[in-house]
């Protein structure tokens, strides 16, 4: 099924979506295949799978510091491609591959469509790419973009940006960059509203989801979550790759039971 | 068909397939508002007025354009320097942000944000803003801060907060990133002051707009100088500020070559360089799709060059667009021709030449061989080097310890 078919289906059923993030080859490659597995075991509905880059304008430090760690380890396009290729073959769980633009541009268009076609990439989340310049990705065959929508998008954009009819609307909480944050603001319930009297295109919110609370707190006026900041700084406390499936599990299970106990 | 929000930008912002607007939707509504804000005032006599007002009193323009006589002596060229190294300041980086802190103005921004190499721009800035009023932060590698130390207190004197920029090589690029996330978070009430003819759209176009100033006096200077045109004109080319600012107003003048001399560092083949046009690819970074300095992942290279305001990988799209139609021949000067040129300028002309401006000359020496005997070549010195004068001593081994 596609992504956006699933996400229609979940929201129909009154699912709140979950969708965890996570730097590839981070903390280390061998992590990232376990990882995939364990998140999806614990009922991740779809997960992001971040490819550093090495000047991640739209991340806070957390990220940051993951994505230079994965480099210095030799992560690439290519070789998160080629994770995802052999996730797909093991679980059904869709899988969002988020990379800055320059290096897909590298890789060139075409190249990447085929190899995130042969992957499964159920979407791609690009977040220094805007609608007014897709057509330097959009090539036949290639995933879906998500769209982003921020709390200072305007009505009529974000109109728009719905029409273009993304498999979900990435909902920026903040006025920011990613990071763990501890509280929801009035402000970003208003805005969550807003979405959704703007569309009916799935909206899932991320940016700063820190934990169970504030999951179903942004999940009543939305129909998914992402979580990433927090779920890689539980990764860096661990103090060696035995420890690394359990300690994401235990972030992960309580936000799912959160989510399903709001529902 | 094109949806409705493609078909809103179109090719606005453009220079060939180079420029646009690579950032996350937040920024979006800022750039459009600040697009709108230029053009409003692009139209309105009394911006310019004030604008010309600043430029003429509170730094000292027209710069004059001085003939180095024992220069052109020994190069056997006719070398004619726009002096944008008398500007208050110390550099060009001030026709701009005059410019746009009366932009920040007419927006009713309470913060201006900056990033900063050299510390050029971010005192330039400084300045500006202590001058409306107006809060300031800045973004400054901590290399750069050590490199350019005494811009640091000098920003801090006119109120400025300098803030360090601790990732990646901790230079220019990095303290881009960190001004820009810092933008993202706080855009309602800060306008963010970028320092060169880089960023997404309309950046490249104010920026180069503000600094057209230079090439527009220069060109009349040099009619009235020469009765003609000059032969050739060159500048240094970091984000291309300076370069954009002197070439843009003599592009349709087809007989005038024009020349960008960009940071060789240690030298291309060594890799330790920010020679971005000549060795780079296209890709986007910092919100513009132009020439990138990147490896074969489309990561993105750290630059290198004793000239902090050319330390950078990234490049002005309006350059890309230049090199490819070419119209402007880019060369490079290495860190070592650099700093002769910084002593030679010095000692033959009594004109401490910024490390940056100092690249520009060294072409100079070279397009010997390309212009006939006694060309007029008009140079831009785009900065005074007194801030240069530890890193000069430390470099060459001249000093004590500093
Ligand atoms: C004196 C001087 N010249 C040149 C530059 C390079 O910038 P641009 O290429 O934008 O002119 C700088 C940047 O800090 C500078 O301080």
């Amino acid at each position: 099924m596609n992504l956006a078919a699933d996400l229609r289906e979940k929201k129909r059923a009154g699912r709140k979506a979950l969708a965890p993030y996570l730097c590839a080859g981070y903390p280390a490659p061998e992590a990232t295949p376990l990882l995939l597995r364990s998140l999806a075991d614990a009922g991740a509905d779809c997960i992001e799978l971040g490819v550093p880059f090495s000047d991640p304008l739209a991340d806070g430090g957390t990220i940051q510091q993951a994505s230079a760690r994965a480099l210095a380890q030799g992560m690439t396009l290519a070789k998160a491609l080629g994770i995802a290729r052999e996730f797909a073959a093991e679980r059904p769980t869709p899988l969002l591959l988020m990379s800055y633009l320059n290096p897909l541009l590298r890789m060139g268009p075409r190249r990447f469509a085929d190899l995130a076609r042969e992957a499964r990439v159920a979407a791609c989340i690009v977040p220094d790419l805007l609608p007014e310049a897709q057509g330097l990705l959009t090539e036949a065959g290639a995933p879906p973009l998500v769209r982003f929508a921020a709390p200072n998008t305007p009505e009529g954009r974000l109109r728009e940006l719905a029409a273009l009819d993304p498999p979900f609307l990435y909902c920026v909480s903040v006025l920011g960059v990613t990071g763990a944050r501890d509280a929801v603001a009035d402000s970003t319930l208003a805005f969550l509203d807003r979405v959704r009297a703007a569309t009916a295109v799935p909206a899932l919110v991320g940016f700063g989801v820190s934990g169970p609370g504030q999951a179903t707190a942004l999940a009543s006026r939305a129909d998914g979550v992402i979580v990433g900041s927090a779920l890689i700084r539980v990764l860096s406390e661990c103090r060696g790759p035995e420890e690394w499936q359990g300690a994401a599990e235990s972030f992960i299970l309580p936000v799912r039971r959160a989510l399903d106990g709001a529902a | 068909m094109p949806d409705p929000v493609t078909r809103a930008q179109g090719p606005r912002g453009y220079f060939g397939p180079y420029g646009g607007r690579f950032v996350p939707e937040t920024l979006v509504p800022a750039l459009e508002a600040l697009e709108a804000a230029y053009e409003e005032a692009s139209a309105d006599p009394a911006f310019a007025r004030e604008l010309g007002e600043a430029l003429a009193t509170y730094t000292c323009r027209p710069t004059p354009l001085y003939e180095a006589r024992r220069l052109s002596g020994r190069l056997g060229l006719r070398v004619l320097l726009k002096r944008e190294d008398l500007n208050h300041t110390g550099a060009h980086k001030i026709n701009n942000t005059l410019g746009q802190i009366l932009l920040a103005k007419r927006m009713g921004k309470s913060r201006i944000l900056a990033e900063t190499g050299a510390g050029q721009h971010g005192v330039a800035t400084a300045c500006a803003a202590a001058r409306e009023g107006l809060r300031c932060e800045v973004y400054m590698g901590e290399e750069d801060m050590r490199r350019q130390r005494s811009n640091v207190r000098r920003m801090e004197l006119m109120g400025a907060k300098v803030l360090p920029a601790t990732s990646g090589g901790r230079t220019l690029k990095d303290a881009t990133n960190e001004a820009i996330r810092d933008w993202v978070a706080n855009v309602e009430e800060t306008y963010y002051l970028l320092g060169s003819a880089v960023g997404p759209h309309p950046y490249p176009t104010i920026v180069r707009d503000f600094q057209a100033v230079i090439g527009r006096e220069a060109r009349a200077q040099c009619l009235e100088r020469l009765g003609r045109l000059p032969d050739a004109a060159v500048a240094c080319v970091g984000g291309g500020s300076n370069a954009i600012g002197l070439f843009h107003p003599f592009l349709d003048d087809t007989p005038v070559k024009l020349f960008g001399v960009e940071a060789a560092g240690e030298g291309i083949a060594t890799g330790r360089h920010a020679a971005t046009l000549a060795a780079g690819a296209p890709g986007v970074l910092h919100g513009a799709l132009s020439y990138l300095l990147q490896d074969e992942g489309g990561q993105v290279l750290e630059a290198h060059s004793v000239s902090a305001g050319l330390d950078y990988p990234g490049v002005g799209p309006e350059h890309s667009y230049l090199k490819d139609s070419g119209r402007v021949r880019y060369r490079s000067a290495t860190d070592a021709q650099a700093l002769e040129a910084y002593a030679l300028l010095s000692r033959l002309e009594g004109i401490i030449p910024a490390f940056e401006s100092a690249h520009a000359l060294v072409a100079l020496e070279e397009l010997k061989d390309e212009l006939e005997p006694g060309a007029a070549v008009l140079c831009c010195l785009s900065g005074r080097g007194d801030k240069d004068l530890d890193e000069y001593l430390l470099r060459t081994g001249k000093g004590g310890s500093t």
